[in-house]
């Protein structure tokens, strides 16, 4: 097997033709494309160089402390991308704390026992792995979890009639939400299920591919995307469910109402 | 007896208004002077203040949906959530008798939601909650959207219904529906009950 081949900086500069390519189309069909391709772009590279600088030194420093303030960090940029990915929200310390909290619960929970059971890296907290598996668990989670939260704050929204008369026919707010909470729930298992459903087939994930290019045995790549994915999937529905729950909860009252007056007045 | 003792929320002043069983009390007022939320509040749908009793038990000794079973508001547009009619109906042998008296096809059940008009699917609002056999019922509107005919229909069921000694508070914009109908009727503005007919509320 080939080893590992290392990348210059010029064979980066090469593959952002691609980029520039896209904006030149961008600009003689008047898209309006290409100075949110160039921004993001940009971004992009310039995140991605922070996170390895920041990388190699939490990897020196090692510390449990430092690995803990990190992931931290990481779980609430992820609960600001949730918060602002709904275009309905919860009013006030809600809107942000449901989606963040239980995002960073499930994924802590489930980063937590993986390291400690199926991984175990010396000391178990090791940032090397830690992070990288939190990042990957998390941002998935993120997706299914703001998903969902979009989903059941629309809907709730735009389906209230139908909610209310429901109330008025005499079922508490579980039964009369319920439908709605279905709902929100495919929308935020759709991308962990649909994910898993073409993996192999019709998608080589990132981690695994990036493995397979750095020397690593096809088989012990497959058998750690396996591993991520469950965990994945795991994380995801234990935020979803439980993001899903709370925040149809925090919309309703102990009086069986609907409670949009909780949701941010949108303008 | 439904007793409502100083019911009030941001919208409306404190309110009061006894309606005995099989009495049909009407309340009109302008549009925004808090009709249909003051309905809302008797079946406790946005939060309030005061409180509310039906045959001497305060609805807060029950859960709200309990209340609601017992005290029925119809409100002036109906929610649909399935495709199916009769996905938002309980079977009960009324049920039938009820859909003759709105002059509903008796297959209407097995329609799409999706292909009711107006009136039909207002109509099936009133059938849906009468269904339930209410002690009250509290009518937002009830034929502002249906002809001629069906609203004689719907008045003849109203009228039935207190016969049988459901309490009615009925809102309406129209005044000879309120003469037709109503044992009394109140003029809501400014926040306070203006009586019209059948002498001072006593509530």
């Amino acid at each position: 097997m080939a080893d590992y081949i290392s990348l210059s900086y010029w064979d980066l500069a090469f593959a952002a033709i691609f980029i520039l390519l896209n904006g030149a189309i961008s600009i003689a069909f008047k898209l309006g494309l290409a100075k949110k391709l160039f921004i993001v772009a940009t971004r992009m590279v310039v995140q991605l160089s922070i996170v390895a600088l920041l990388l190699k030194a939490i990897f020196s420093i090692s510390s449990p402390w430092l690995t803990a303030l990190v992931a931290l960090a990481m779980g609430l940029f992820a609960g600001r991308e949730i918060w602002a990915r709904q275009e309905k929200k919860l009013a006030g310390f809600w809107g942000y704390s449901i989606g963040a909290g239980t995002m960073m619960f499930a994924g802590f929970f489930v980063t937590i026992v993986a390291l400690n059971t199926q991984i175990q890296p010396d000391p178990w907290w090791n940032p090397q792995f830690a992070l990288p598996l939190f990042g990957m668990i998390l941002g998935n989670t993120m997706t299914g979890v703001s998903l969902a939260l979009d989903s059941l704050t629309s809907t709730l929204n735009r389906e209230r009639i139908a909610i209310e008369a429901r109330l008025l026919l005499g079922f508490n707010r579980w039964q009369a939400l319920l439908p709605f909470i279905r709902q929100a729930l495919r929308a935020g298992f759709m991308p962990i299920i649909n994910a898993m459903a073409a993996m192999g087939i019709v998608s080589l994930p990132g981690m695994m591919t990036g493995q397979i290019l750095s020397g690593v045995d096809p088989a012990e790549a497959v058998k750690y995307q396996i591993l991520i994915l469950l965990l994945i999937g795991g994380a995801t529905g234990l935020g979803v469910i439980g993001a899903t729950l709370l925040s149809a909860y925090r919309l309703s009252d102990e009086r069986d109402r609907l409670r949009l007056d909780r949701l941010k007045a949108t303008k | 007896m439904l007793e409502i003792k100083s019911l009030s929320n941001e919208i409306f002043a404190p309110l009061s208004l006894r309606v005995k069983r099989g009495e049909i009390v009407a309340i009109h007022g302008a549009s925004g002077s808090g009709k249909s939320v003051f309905l809302r509040a008797i079946v406790d749908l946005d939060p309030n203040e005061g409180e509310v009793f039906l045959d001497g038990v305060e609805r807060s000794n029950m859960p709200a949906n309990i209340w609601r079973s017992k005290v029925a508001m119809i409100p002036a547009q109906t929610g649909w959530w399935a495709d199916e009619v009769a996905e938002h109906f309980e079977k009960t042998n009324q049920l039938d008798e009820l859909l003759k008296a709105l002059d509903l096809p008796s297959n209407i059940l097995t329609w799409l939601v999706s292909r009711l008009s107006t009136g039909e699917r207002h109509r099936l609002g009133i059938a849906r909650a009468i269904n339930l056999k209410p002690q009250v019922l509290l009518l937002d509107e009830p034929t502002a959207a249906l002809d001629k005919k069906a609203t004689i229909l719907v008045e003849d069921l109203v009228n039935m219904q207190a016969k049988n000694g459901v309490a009615i508070v009925l809102v309406t914009h129209d005044e000879d529906q309120a003469k037709r109908l109503a044992n009394r009727s109140f003029l809501l503005k400014n926040g306070e009950f203006h009586s019209l007919k059948g002498g001072v509320d006593n509530g």
